[in-house]
């Protein structure tokens, strides 16, 4: 069993090479680029991980992370922004995400999720273990 | 409301002042002298207003008389002869600045305090002059208010450059801030997505090699990949923050607070009320970056243990107050790098048709700003957030 994503993000071409990266490990579900998209599609895909940038075109990562957490309280949410920013980042926890990584370390994505998704499922399918941190 | 065509007789003022009475030729006497002194330093008064824009106005408190002379008419456009009152005077001034125009010249008369004051009267033509009032109250013995003596300057030119000048600055500020902001958006719409997708590429790629010594030079790359992306990101940042789009003004102004306090010993407190989710960006900004140069001046310049700022929201409209113990310093000193500090947070407020004021006087305790935005609030946008 492989960890559902959701990938939310407006940059097309990061969406592309995400889901690429993801595609082994996890189940891309679905990819949006707007917040009101996210909210509409993560009723219907029911992701485990929601991948969200922090800015979308209609609102903050942060105001739709405590959308998503109001309506599917069990989704675990990893945000990432462009800057490694403390306040940003504890603003992001407060609104209920797991983490915050930064987009010049998007390499520790996988194993972001790999914890996130573990957190969930105390004994889930042991994920292949990769040296990409 | 009697007229006073005329300033009193000095027989009168003397009385008026409290002179000593004296009997027969030594009263006529001092009175010729005194009348001689006055009559001089009138003409003097008389020939220096000729040459200027300056008005002279006199008010009798008793008899709620006022005089204005044949100048401070004709900047105001009322009659040039005949009765003058208070009504006509309040008739002349904008009606936007009565109120505060009632106000500060009656609460200084009373109160003993020099008056000065910049409105707009508004002529029966309808254009608008800007008067630059000031007065100086006279009292009894026992400090009640007799009468008191001004004189108005016509100082619309003046205004009018300082205006210009204001908006000259307001857009350099805006510009620069406009600049800034383009030059991140494009190194990180375009630099640093470009490296996020190579580094997520060069990953994916990594994961399908075998051979270690090829893992290790892949992770190598994407390790160098990583500090490039991370400088092109923080020149980004350096230019322009979009801290205060994501949190919002408030946890904006609470993590500079947190950020200034780290390195100083001064204690910051910050309290807010009534603040809307929706903040026109620019109001937010301007917000931000007073606070922002109004700390910055605590720290390097007020010797301060403790800074309390203040946030309200009421409606339609924000104030901020910075309150400081320290040491104070000449507001008026405007050449000083505070001073140019206090112009630029002024401009930033004035530029959104804010309110600035700052009181500080030197060796004073304590230096206070207050900044008072108004504003449309924006509509909800769409899709929540």
């Amino acid at each position: 069993m492989r960890p559902r994503v959701l990938l939310a993000d407006d940059h097309l071409p990061l969406l592309t090479a995400l889901k690429r990266l993801l595609q082994g490990e996890c189940e891309v579900v679905a990819c949006v680029a707007t917040v009101a998209d996210l909210l509409q599609h993560v009723l219907v895909c029911r992701p485990d991980v929601v991948v969200l940038d922090i800015k979308l075109p209609d609102g903050t990562g942060i105001d739709a992370c405590r959308q998503l957490k109001a309506v599917v309280p069990d989704v675990a949410v990893i945000m990432f922004s462009a800057m490694d920013d403390p306040d940003i980042r504890a603003a992001a926890l407060e609104a209920g995400a797991e983490d915050l990584i930064s987009k010049h370390t998007i390499h520790t994505l996988l194993s972001a999720i790999r914890d996130a998704w573990a957190r969930k499922n105390p004994m889930p399918d042991p994920l292949p273990e990769r040296s990409d941190r | 409301m009697r007229v006073e065509d005329t300033p009193m007789s000095s027989r009168k003022l003397g009385r008026e002042l409290g002179v000593p009475h004296l009997a027969g030729k030594a009263a006529k006497r001092a009175v010729a002298s005194l009348e001689e002194a006055l009559l001089t330093r009138e003409e003097w008064l008389r020939l220096a207003a000729q040459g200027s824009q300056m008005g002279l106005w006199y008010w009798h408190e008793r008899t709620q008389g006022l005089f204005w002379d044949k100048k401070a008419r004709e900047i105001f456009g009322v009659h040039l002869d005949g009765e003058m009152t208070l009504e006509t005077f309040y008739g002349a001034v904008h009606p936007d600045d009565l109120p505060r125009v009632k106000h500060v010249w009656r609460s200084q008369l009373e109160s003993g305090t020099p008056y000065e004051l910049d409105y707009r009267a508004r002529r029966p033509d309808g254009s608008i002059r800007w008067i630059n009032a000031r007065g100086r109250g006279y009292y009894s013995k026992s400090g009640r208010p007799l009468y008191m003596i001004g004189v108005v300057f016509d100082v619309t030119e003046r205004k009018e450059v300082e205006l210009q000048r204001l908006q000259f600055s307001g857009r350099l500020l805006k510009a620069q801030d406009q600049e800034r902001n383009r030059l991140a958006q494009e190194i990180h719409d375009d630099f640093c997505q470009r490296f996020t997708v190579l580094a997520v590429k060069l990953q994916t790629l990594a994961g399908t090699i075998e051979r270690t010594d090829e893992q290790a030079l892949a992770k190598e790359l994407l390790g160098e990949f990583t500090e490039l992306g991370s400088e092109i990101q923080s020149l980004s940042h350096r230019l322009h923050s979009s801290q205060l789009e994501i949190l919002g003004l408030v946890a904006s102004l609470n993590a500079l607070r947190t950020n200034i306090a780290k390195d100083s010993d001064i204690r910051f407190e910050l309290d807010h009320a009534n603040i809307p989710d929706q903040i026109p960006a620019d109001v937010a900004l301007a917000f931000f970056r007073i606070t922002q140069e109004a700390l910055r001046n605590v720290v390097k310049h007020s010797g301060a243990s403790k800074v309390e700022i203040c946030l309200k929201g009421d409606v339609g409209k924000i104030s901020l107050t910075v309150f400081d113990n320290g040491r104070g310093f000449n507001a008026e000193r405007r050449g000083t790098s505070q001073g140019i500090g206090m112009l630029s947070m002024e401009e930033r407020a004035r530029m959104l048709g804010g309110q600035f004021r700052v009181q500080s006087r030197p060796s004073v305790e304590g230096t206070r700003v207050d900044v008072t935005i108004e504003f449309k609030q924006p509509q909800q946008i769409l899709g929540g957030a």
